[in-house]
């Protein structure tokens, strides 16, 4: 019911459009970041042993830290949002990627190698495919852990969004209003993994044999 | 070491001394003061027991290991193309993906069709690495090498673990391919029969660490080459290793 009455009034669909912009802000600058970072480092022993302990270290700085110190700093802006939600996950990109990248295959770098592929063409066909899995794996559990912070971001220091929402209604004690939203962001996230991450996943692992 | 006058030097190898570092931190040396050298449009295959060295060799002429102690004189620019023991497909890209992908920017744009039509791969350009058996990837694998028009040719066992049938079939093809686009081979092997029906020349190795130990250059035309010539060449390849 309280659904109904929220989707026409076209605050719902407001309010989840204006969180799912901030999930795929932050998801694209996470990934981009992440996977930059997490590849290097796992094709580069040394500089892995320097900065292990600074991925570390990230990876364990509590959420609320790094949103709370991101609007002390940069102030309650947009930026600042989406920046320490992106902060946040990108840890978690680099040591999936970093995974992946230390388990590439050396055969198929030395082909790369022979037949002297240019950077570009070693990139886009020796590497990243072998990356897909990790990148599949780092987009899953991010999509659903970036949705959930963009929430506290948004109770912290937004005024729209499915997170002020939820604020909102948590001071007017009406746990209907609050149970819609959180639904009506499942549902859609739902549709997000079925009709774009599943179809994705079938393109890019056609090589493989269906019988195997 | 012998070379015919007038003839063309493609690549001299002098290799002092190679080693590997064991995961027991010792050195393990696999090669000591071997050289060699090959010529332009020559077929030249390398023979000598398991584990002496030859893949190292191979992959010392490639650029794939360093040694500073090992001089490979090779055109830099050269255009050079492997075979290795395993096909080494993208498995992730069609037949023809994998071929074309290999191809220098540079080169003019060639009808290929004929080079697969040879290697019996006319109907397969659209199926991806895992639709293969291993001979039909090893035949995409001499594709690759051949496709790109290659100044050296490198083949490292490419026809080991295929059952003796498969194996004296893709030869052929190997040979076949070759006459039509000749080009300089270097060919490991630990077939003596397969070097002896090949080669222009075989280069014998000793037990690690390897050097040299002997050379047979065989002059007569691949086709009149029949049993008893090449069991002739297997025993003196077998002298060579027993009196070196």
């Amino acid at each position: 019911m309280a659904m109904i009455t929220e989707a026409r009034s076209g605050e719902l669909f407001y309010h989840l459009g204006k969180t799912l912009l901030r999930v795929i802000a932050a998801f694209v600058v996470a990934m981009v970041i992440g996977s930059a970072v997490g590849i290097t480092l796992g094709m580069r022993t040394r500089l892995n042993d320097f900065f292990d302990p600074w991925v570390i270290l990230f990876l364990n700085i509590p959420a609320l830290v790094v949103i709370v110190l991101a609007y002390v700093w940069f102030g309650l802006t947009e930026l600042a949002a989406i920046g320490a939600v992106a902060v946040n996950k990108i840890p978690n990109v680099v040591v999936t990627l970093r995974e992946g990248a230390r388990a590439l295959d050396s055969e198929l770098a030395e082909v790369s190698r022979v037949y002297k592929f240019s950077r570009y063409h070693n990139l886009r066909h020796v590497i990243l495919p072998q990356l897909q899995p990790f990148f599949a794996a780092a987009t899953r559990s991010g999509v659903s852990l970036i949705w959930k912070i963009v929430l506290v971001v948004e109770l912290l220091g937004r005024s729209n969004g499915v997170g002020f929402q939820i604020h909102l209604y948590f001071q007017l004690f009406d746990v209907a209003t609050i149970m819609a939203y959180t639904f009506s962001f499942v549902a859609v996230m739902l549709v997000v993994e079925f009709v774009v991450l599943q179809r994705l996943d079938n393109v890019s692992s056609r090589w493989r044999r269906s019988h195997a | 070491m012998f070379r015919a006058v007038g003839v063309a030097l493609m690549l001299d190898v002098s290799i002092k001394s190679k080693s590997y570092l064991l995961a027991n931190g010792q050195q393990l040396e696999v090669l000591r003061d071997l050289s060699f050298s090959v010529n332009s449009h020559s077929f030249t295959c390398i023979v000598g027991p398991s584990g002496c060295g030859k893949s190292t060799t191979i992959r010392l002429i490639l650029g794939l290991e360093e040694q500073p102690e090992a001089s490979i004189k090779l055109d830099k620019s050269a255009r050079v193309s492997a075979v290795f023991q395993e096909p080494r497909l993208l498995p992730w890209r069609t037949v023809r993906e994998n071929v074309d992908l290999c191809l220098p920017k540079d080169m003019p744009d060639e009808d290929l069709s004929p080079l697969f039509e040879v290697l019996g791969l006319s109907g397969m350009m659209d199926f991806y690495p895992s639709e293969l058996s291993l001979g039909l990837a090893r035949r995409v694998a001499l594709a690759r090498a051949f496709a790109i028009k290659p100044e050296l040719l490198i083949l490292d066992e490419p026809f080991v673990s295929l059952d003796e049938q498969t194996a004296a079939r893709l030869r052929d093809l190997l040979m076949s391919v070759w006459l039509a686009r000749p080009t300089t081979a270097v060919m490991v092997t630990h077939n003596l029969h397969e070097a002896a029906a090949l080669a222009d020349r075989i280069v014998v190795f000793s037990e690690r660490p390897a050097h040299v130990i002997g050379c047979l250059e065989l002059d007569i035309d691949r086709d009149q080459r029949d049993h008893d010539y090449l069991d002739s060449v297997v025993s003196n390849i077998d002298q060579i290793v027993t009196s070196g």
